[in-house]
């Protein structure tokens, strides 16, 4: 979606040399590739496999009822000012959020965090025991080798599309 | 010579061999073990599950919940990976994977969220007393949590220990989630020999 406002808002301008450089930096990054357009790299990516849930299904105070999973992996960031990240869309769930995973007293505990700070010339690592980006409501399963369409929205870098390969452990 | 070297050789192989007797492992033992009590669960199949009557096999015992997206999928992967080094000794190993989400995760829903992982795995639900019941056995401490503007509702904060039956039916060993499946398998072996 976002690809398609930005070539019609280009073909429009008739610029078509800046057309195909923006189309360059906007278009989906698959696996460890980085977007010249931005100061946002990903790294490492991948996703649990998980089962969507049945339908009709739904627990008591579960809106999304069952059917999760969670995608993890490494954000750079090259610029010179921080970033944030604020949310993410996949089409595979009903919600997408940021949650954190954190053992206190030995139990695991997982709170919802409202973004995902990424240093100036650093790195943030979302991975298991830790930040995550966590999809509820899986509309269908994901199955191990397949790769899922997400976008990543920043606060300064704007919106980044990945593909994601759903793996059982990290890459 | 070749006489002298294979004598001290066998002496050596009979020191090691009674350094060996008792089994050394690497998760926490029990001391003394505890014979699991008679607990009647049902599998993912709605076929009765007697934790106690396992006997003859090593159970590993897990509480989760199937919308927990990090450390259950995480020991449920780590249990897949000590099967493999397993290899034909896993048929002698039970995975068990006990809901501590009965409303959410029925039996027909562990069994589609297992088979992730393996369809050798056994999903355990029950009425709630004994699930309760199971639960204070093994000291799986857990508490539903309400996540604020999520669309989780709740979530589940739980302790993340895997209790580990021998094959006499005791609870011999408490495993942590961070143990690699190395480890795992090790123990194992150890519970399958001794």
């Amino acid at each position: 979606m976002y690809l398609s406002r930005q070539m019609r808002h280009l073909w429009l301008s008739g610029a078509p040399l800046v057309a195909a450089a923006v189309f360059i930096g906007a278009a989906t990054i698959s696996g460890d590739a980085a977007s010249p357009a931005s100061s946002i790299r990903i790294e490492k990516a991948w996703a649990r496999p998980g089962v969507a849930a049945p339908a009709g299904v739904h627990g008591k105070g579960t809106e999304m009822g069952p059917g999760a999973s969670a995608i993890y992996m490494v954000i750079h960031n090259t610029g010179s000012q921080a970033d944030r990240l604020l949310r993410a869309d996949a089409g595979v769930a009903a919600a997408v959020e940021l949650h954190e995973t954190r053992m206190e007293g030995g139990m695991s505990r997982m709170h919802k965090v409202p973004a995902i700070v990424v240093p100036a010339r650093g790195r943030a690592q979302l991975r298991p025991g830790g930040l995550h980006i966590m999809l509820l409501g899986l509309k269908r399963d994901l199955k191990e080798g397949e790769r899922l369409a997400v976008t990543l929205h920043f606060e300064r870098a704007g919106a980044v599309a990945i593909s994601v390969p759903v793996r059982m452990s990290a890459p | 010579m070749a006489r002298w070297i294979r004598w001290i050789a066998s002496g050596l192989a009979v020191l090691l061999l009674s350094a060996c007797h008792r089994p050394s492992f690497r998760a926490r033992e029990l001391d003394p073990a505890r014979p699991v009590p008679r607990l009647v669960l049902s599998d993912q199949h709605g076929r009765p599950f007697n934790l106690a009557e396992q006997r003859g096999r090593v159970v590993l015992v897990f509480f989760g919940y199937t919308r927990c997206p990090d450390v259950c999928p995480l020991t449920l992967g780590m249990f897949r990976d000590v099967a493999k080094i397993l290899g034909t000794d896993a048929a002698r190993v039970r995975f068990v994977f006990i809901t501590l989400d009965p409303e959410v995760d029925t039996p027909a829903f562990l069994d589609r969220y297992l088979r992730l992982f393996s369809p050798e795995f056994v999903g355990l639900t029950g009425p709630p007393h004994l699930l309760a019941a199971t639960y204070r056995f093994f000291g799986a401490a857990f508490q539903k949590v309400p996540v604020r503007n999520s669309a989780a509702g709740y979530l589940i904060a739980h302790s993340t220990n895997v209790p580990v039956i021998d094959r006499e039916g005791r609870w011999r060993l408490n495993v942590s989630h961070e143990a690699t499946a190395a480890d795992v398998a090790h123990d194992v072996r150890q519970l399958l020999r001794h």
